[in-house]
């Protein structure tokens, strides 16, 4: 592997020229994308530049591989820097090596390097246009990612859970089946929705998307395996107790660390947005949590005295799914104003859709729920139909919108502590620290 | 870059907002697991739904289920208050006959109502006896 | 209410539509009145006022301290024939007459015409009532009568639980009310549904026969003969309210 590496260091010097002509002819053998030495072409993906192109602002070309991005970049490790190389890769058109590359997801679009690189070509939006392409890649099914990236299909997006929710309205009016007596779980203020056939839709919607969302993680990881040649490879441990525990001493330290913000924490351009995606990551935990303790309610020995829904303003899950909902809010509202007010990083189309479904989800949420407060009918119910809509569209799209970078991000992040891509990076984050 | 590595955000600061922002996430599902533990240990459940009627009957004179009741209550009442206020319709029993057998206000209406932030106003004015306990002197069977 | 499960539910109540008032109405034909024979009525006597207060919660807002916030929905007055400046009239005895005061109950009622939220109604039988869960509390009602005969709950009255008449409303703060007719007796029912009227608290309260309430188009009913038999007069005739309150010997 190490000498490999070198080899594409170096050619990635010498292709200068090559790339500012916009030449994609024969690269130097060394880069073929073949492991066993052999020498090989280059078999550029035209259609790949091309939509990297389009979702990262035609910046891409400018790159005259100087290296600053990786300089920079806080999060990169010593050993084969990122962002550059992927640079490099991807005016190549180098698709297969790009989307194999746990790299992509280490970097959180700080944009550090967009703002220093010397010739404007936003390394940070190019790395972000990759991950999508990523998701696109490694989705099951892959239609629904490349829908997902795609303006003009909105409609269709939307239109899905609509008919979704609209069928199941229907099949529960049309049964005619009132709350059995007995729940243990009752909807006093909602009998004009069918919440048990509801819930079991969300459950099903759920479940379905946590099959995609594994099934995306296991290719990922496969492909990943197979780039560093570490297919078949397991862990030390022979026992499966004992793997679990190797695993998760591997895991629960990453999970920590992207939740305590760690690598956020690093960037330096936008410092704020350590904020916001703290408060929307923590409003999203709340909600989702408050939400499957809903949906499952009935099934839970926890509260065997059942449960009551709505709940109460001063209800302790309540309280949480109110605070989940102003983090979020506050939290995507800064993240708008933050790409407003940098013209060049406007953001991508999948990042405007995420921010623009997280701010739908949460205002439909309060509308409803101040409706339901005031008991304003029918327009409670409408509200409330909008608000289950967006958090279908939410849920659904997960595992194809940007919302799908909490999987392949958490997947990276864990392959990369596994190979031990990130031990360096901590010392060295630490030395620095010393230093100053 | 020695300054960027110092900035506010790293070191024990953001560990413990990071650590207070999971205990207030994790604060209502570690109430329900202690409480469903005490509840699971012999505990009595702190919530009752709604008080059982204190009769012998297990019928509702409104001839419904408690789920039924649960849901449609207050649709029924405001039905047989524009009966009796606008038409002089009082041959369907209203509030008044509830507490013929619900005899606690405490249990059967205001447990529900606190529970989703809801004050009716209703006994403002309609008599509802606010006792915490049935009477059992008036139903002996029970 | 297109449910299924409100379909289910409301199989009690399918009789009974909160529209229009339908051909079942137990108020269809009826049109209810009073009246006070005023010569019966001992000066002395308030059994009427008293029974009414009791009936309908008054007591305690009736006794208020400040007695421009106290609520009556009966009250007695003492009337005294105009003093003439002429030394004729000087010479006359002042009469005095003692005259009960309710609510009239008018075909034409001036209360419910300004009523912004029609809280204030007339009901089929043309009782003049108040829906005390749509009133807000404007008292242009108030202003709007000419009998003086609506009056406000300024203040919350706390009342105990032995003084209470537990099958009617408490008194609340917020709202205009005023004599019902004790429509709540008219309107009873027995346990089969079938009505069994009684008659109004007042009227069951007053030993000497001064009082009568009862269906004017009934022939059989008191009401009826009285007016058939007496020559009656109503209060302030010619505002055009059509009161239905008729005083015998004014």
């Amino acid at each position: 592997m190490a000498k490999g590496d070198k080899t594409v260091e170096t050619a990635d010097r010498t292709s200068r020229e090559k790339q500012e002509a916009g030449a994609l002819v024969s690269p130097p053998a060394a880069l073929a994308d073949s492991r066993d030495g052999q020498p090989g072409w280059i078999d550029p993906d035209m259609d790949f530049i091309r939509v990297l192109s389009r979702q990262s602002g035609d910046s891409l070309k400018k790159c005259i591989q100087c290296g600053t991005c990786s300089a920079i970049c806080e999060l990169s490790p010593d050993p084969k820097p990122f962002p550059r190389k992927e640079m490099a890769w991807a005016v190549w058109g180098m698709k297969d090596r790009l989307l194999k590359d746990p790299d992509v997801w280490l970097c959180h679009q700080c944009n550090d390097c967009s703002t220093r690189c010397p010739r404007g070509a936003r390394p940070g939006d190019v790395l972000a246009a990759i991950r999508q392409q990523s998701v696109a890649r490694y989705a099951v099914p892959r239609f629904l990612a490349r829908w997902a990236n795609e303006p003009y299909c909105v409609p269709l997006l939307l239109g899905i859970p609509i008919a979704l929710l609209t069928v199941v309205l229907y099949i529960g009016n049309s049964l005619g089946v009132p709350q059995p007596s007995r729940e243990r779980i009752i909807f006093p203020f909602c009998n004009k929705l069918p919440h048990w056939l509801l819930n079991v839709s969300f459950a099903v919607v759920g479940i379905l998307v946590l099959a995609a969302v594994v099934a995306g993680a296991m290719r990922f990881w496969r492909a990943m395996m197979i780039a560093d040649g570490r297919d078949g490879a397991a862990l030390p441990a022979k026992s499966p107790p004992a793997r679990i525990v190797a695993a998760l001493k591997i895991a629960v330290p990453v999970l920590w660390s992207i939740i305590a913000h760690d690598d956020f924490a690093k960037c330096t351009k936008t410092r704020l947005r350590f904020y916001s995606h703290l408060s929307v990551l923590f409003g999203f935990l709340a909600l989702s949590l408050v939400a499957v303790w809903v949906v499952t309610a009935k099934v839970n020995p926890l509260i065997p005295d059942g449960l009551i829904y709505p709940f109460g303003f001063w209800h302790p899950w309540k309280l949480l799914a109110n605070l989940g909902g102003v983090a979020i809010l506050a939290g995507c509202l800064w993240m708008v104003v933050d790409r407003v007010r940098d013209n060049e990083h406007s953001g991508a189309f999948s990042d405007w859709t995420l921010i623009v479904t997280l701010l739908a989800v949460v205002v439909t949420g309060f509308i409803a729920e101040i409706l339901h407060f005031v008991r304003l009918e029918p327009h409670r119910h409408v509200a409330y139909f909008t608000h289950l809509v967006f958090v279908l569209t939410l849920l659904m799209y997960l595992p194809y919108s940007k919302l799908a970078h909490i999987v392949y991000r958490t997947t990276a992040l864990i392959y990369a502590e596994y190979s031990g891509r990130n031990g360096k990076n901590t010392a060295r984050t630490a030395g620095r620290e010393e230093e100053s | 870059m020695p300054e960027n590595a110092a900035h506010g955000r790293s070191g024990n600061g953001r560990g413990l907002l990071v650590s207070i922002l999971v205990l207030i996430v994790l604060a209502p599902l570690g109430y329900y697991v202690v409480r469903g533990t005490a509840v699971a240990l012999g505990g009595k459940p702190s919530v009752e739904f709604l008080e059982r009627p204190a009769t012998q009957d297990d019928r509702c004179i409104w001839n419904m289920e408690a789920g039924e009741m649960r849901l449609h209550h207050w649709e029924h009442l405001a039905r047989i208050r524009e009966d009796v206020v606008r038409f002089g319709k009082r041959d369907v029993p209203g509030l008044n006959e509830c507490r013929n057998c619900h005899q606690s206000r405490a249990n059967f209406c205001d447990r529900c109502h606190n529970q989703v932030s809801l004050t009716p106003d209703c006994f403002g004015c309609h008599y509802y006896p606010d006792n915490e306990h049935w009477d059992p002197q008036r139903f002996p069977e029970r | 209410m297109a449910g299924g499960s409100g379909a289910l539910a409301l199989r009690l109540l399918t009789t009974s539509s909160a529209g229009a008032p339908g051909k079942d109405s137990p108020l269809a034909g009826k049109r209810m009145g009073m009246v006070i024979d005023v010569g019966k009525c001992q000066p002395d006597c308030d059994k009427c006022i008293k029974a009414c207060q009791q009936e309908n919660n008054v007591v305690q807002a009736a006794a208020h301290k400040n007695h421009e916030l106290a609520v009556h929905w009966i009250r007695k007055v003492t009337i005294r024939k105009k003093i003439e400046t002429d030394e004729k009239a000087k010479k006359a005895e002042a009469a005095q007459k003692s005259v009960i005061l309710v609510c009239n109950h008018c075909d034409n009622p001036p209360c419910a015409q300004v009523c912004p939220v029609r809280a204030t109604f007339k009901r089929e039988d043309g009782i003049v009532l108040v829906d005390h869960h749509r009133c807000i509390g404007c008292r242009y009602c108030m202003i709007a009568c000419p009998y003086n005969a609506r009056y406000f709950n300024f203040e919350d009255v706390e009342v105990h639980e032995e003084d209470l008449n537990k099958d009617r409303p408490k008194r609340s703060h917020g709202v205009a009310e005023s004599c019902t007719l004790c429509a709540h007796r008219l309107d009873a029912v027995d346990q089969d549904g079938n009505p069994s009227p009684r008659v109004p608290a007042c009227v069951e309260a007053c030993e000497n026969g001064a009082l009568a309430v009862g269906d004017m188009n009934d022939k059989t009913s008191t009401v009826y003969e009285l007016l058939r038999d007496y020559a009656v007069k109503r209060l302030k005739e010619d505002l055009g309210t059509e009161p239905k309150v008729h005083y015998i010997g004014l």
